[in-house]
């Protein structure tokens, strides 16, 4: 009789906690958006991002976002610096996540073209990697995150970075 | 209450972005010649010296600009700040221990994702648009410790030959530290305009001996006085350092020359 009981408590128990788990990754807030200061733009960008939820305590966070470095050329002319970082993210934990991932940013820079120096613009691919803590309420509101993000620039420069970022979950 | 606030904002803006009246009296015809310093300055997203940071700096209005200028082992002479090309780029080595060839495809490595490029003057030259409208300061940096003859007359006539072949005479002011330097340039072409670079006291005896043009000071260590002495000798001043709008005012207000600014919209806004 005793371990029937202590049996029953445990399934009760752990029935509970798995209630619990799903209903972790089953975010009510799977969009967020939010100003990152320094990280994969380099000196800051807006993003948007899509939570997907997991099992458990795990979710994949799907990443797009825009910076610049200026909006007009060298010649003075509105000719923006374009700067889209996009990553895909494993997050794990309920409210305070760990987060791990990689991604690339797709650039198109205005310089001057080395043999006529006109305007010219110059698309490059670069590639990132992220390890990093947020806070991100499953019921939405402040979104908080820190991260190291290295770029490999270009494929070819390993430059250590990282990124705060702020923004509201919905 | 709220709108006590939104006044005091307002007019705190309006008072930091008044522009000034000013009763200018020098040498350069009671004018003050604006120089972006090394194009749009220390601070700006393009390195110095870049194409883009000097041609960004003369669409937006300024007369100007400093520009620092070193030469290659092979005599080529580029427009690079500092003595070790590791400091800002994918290259390495003093730029006076490289050939031009060696080092024409080194681009700076800040900001990332960027790919500006390190600039012959010749390019430059060749390249910038209008340059018989604007002023240029070429910073002479002789880190080269060699002090022969041999060396001196490559480098007097390097810039000669850049000068000349892009009929710059009058738009070129060269900014020199050496005195070895200063003086086999003048023996060679007294017609250039030349400042040496140096403390106040020891720039006014050299440039008065050497029948110079001017002196380059930084401008926090130069007073209102000292740039009236000067003046009175019949020697120009132009500044540099003035990486604040409160040091482009001083500047102003102590009536030099010509100021190489680092904040360069500012002083524009200043003195159109």
């Amino acid at each position: 009789m005793k371990y029937i009981f202590i049996f029953i408590v445990v399934l009760i128990s752990s029935l509970n906690n798995q209630a619990i788990s799903q209903s972790d990754s089953t975010n009510t807030a799977r969009n967020a958006v939010y100003l990152e200061a320094g990280g994969l733009a380099t000196y800051g960008s807006i993003n948007y991002e899509r939570l997907l939820p997991l099992k458990n305590k795990w979710n994949l966070a799907l990443r797009i976002g825009f910076g610049s470095y200026r909006l007009k050329d060298f010649n003075d002319q509105f000719n923006p610096d374009l700067i889209i970082p996009i990553a895909i993210y494993g997050l794990y934990g309920k409210q305070h996540k760990v987060e791990f991932g990689f991604g690339q940013a797709i650039t198109n820079i205005v310089r001057a073209n080395p043999s006529n120096f006109q305007v010219e613009r110059e698309s490059k691919l670069s590639a990132n990697f992220t390890i990093g803590y947020r806070y991100q309420n499953v019921a939405g509101g402040l979104f908080i995150r820190i991260a190291y993000s290295p770029i490999i620039e270009f494929y070819k420069n390993y430059r250590h970075w990282g990124g705060v970022s702020v923004g509201y979950g919905f | 209450m709220k709108n006590t606030i939104g006044l005091i904002v307002l007019l705190f803006l309006f008072s930091t972005c008044q522009k000034k009246d000013f009763d200018i009296v020098n040498l350069n015809g009671n004018k003050i010649t604006i120089l972006g310093h090394g194009g749009m300055g220390i601070a700006n997203r393009y390195p110095l010296n870049t194409f883009e940071s000097i041609q960004n700096c003369l669409s937006i209005g300024a007369d100007g600009t400093e520009i620092d200028v070193q030469m290659t082992k092979d005599g080529v002479l580029i427009a690079f700040h500092s003595e070790s090309l590791d400091d800002k780029t994918d290259a390495s080595g003093k730029v006076y221990t490289q050939t031009w060839n060696a080092i024409e495809d080194a681009r700076y490595v800040d900001p990332i994702y960027s790919n500006y490029r390190i600039l012959s003057l010749d390019e430059l030259f060749s390249n910038l648009s209008n340059i018989g409208e604007h002023t240029f300061f070429l910073d002479c940096k002789n880190f080269d410790p060699d002090t022969s003859l041999t060396y001196l007359n490559a480098f007097s006539n390097a810039l000669i030959q850049l000068i000349d072949k892009h009929q710059l005479v009058n738009n070129i002011y060269i900014e020199l530290k050496r005195r070895d330097v200063i003086e086999n340039l003048k023996n060679k072409r007294p017609d250039l305009n030349i400042f040496v670079y140096t403390s106040f006291d020891i720039g006014l005896a050299i440039a008065d001996e050497l029948a110079l043009q001017g002196i380059v000071v930084a401008v926090d260590k130069i007073s209102t006085e000292e740039v009236a002495t000067a003046h009175a000798s019949g020697i120009m001043v132009a500044v540099f350092n003035a990486h604040s709008q409160s040091r482009n005012i001083a500047a102003i207000e102590k009536n030099v020359d010509f100021v190489q600014t680092d904040k360069l919209r500012h002083l524009i806004k200043m003195l159109n």
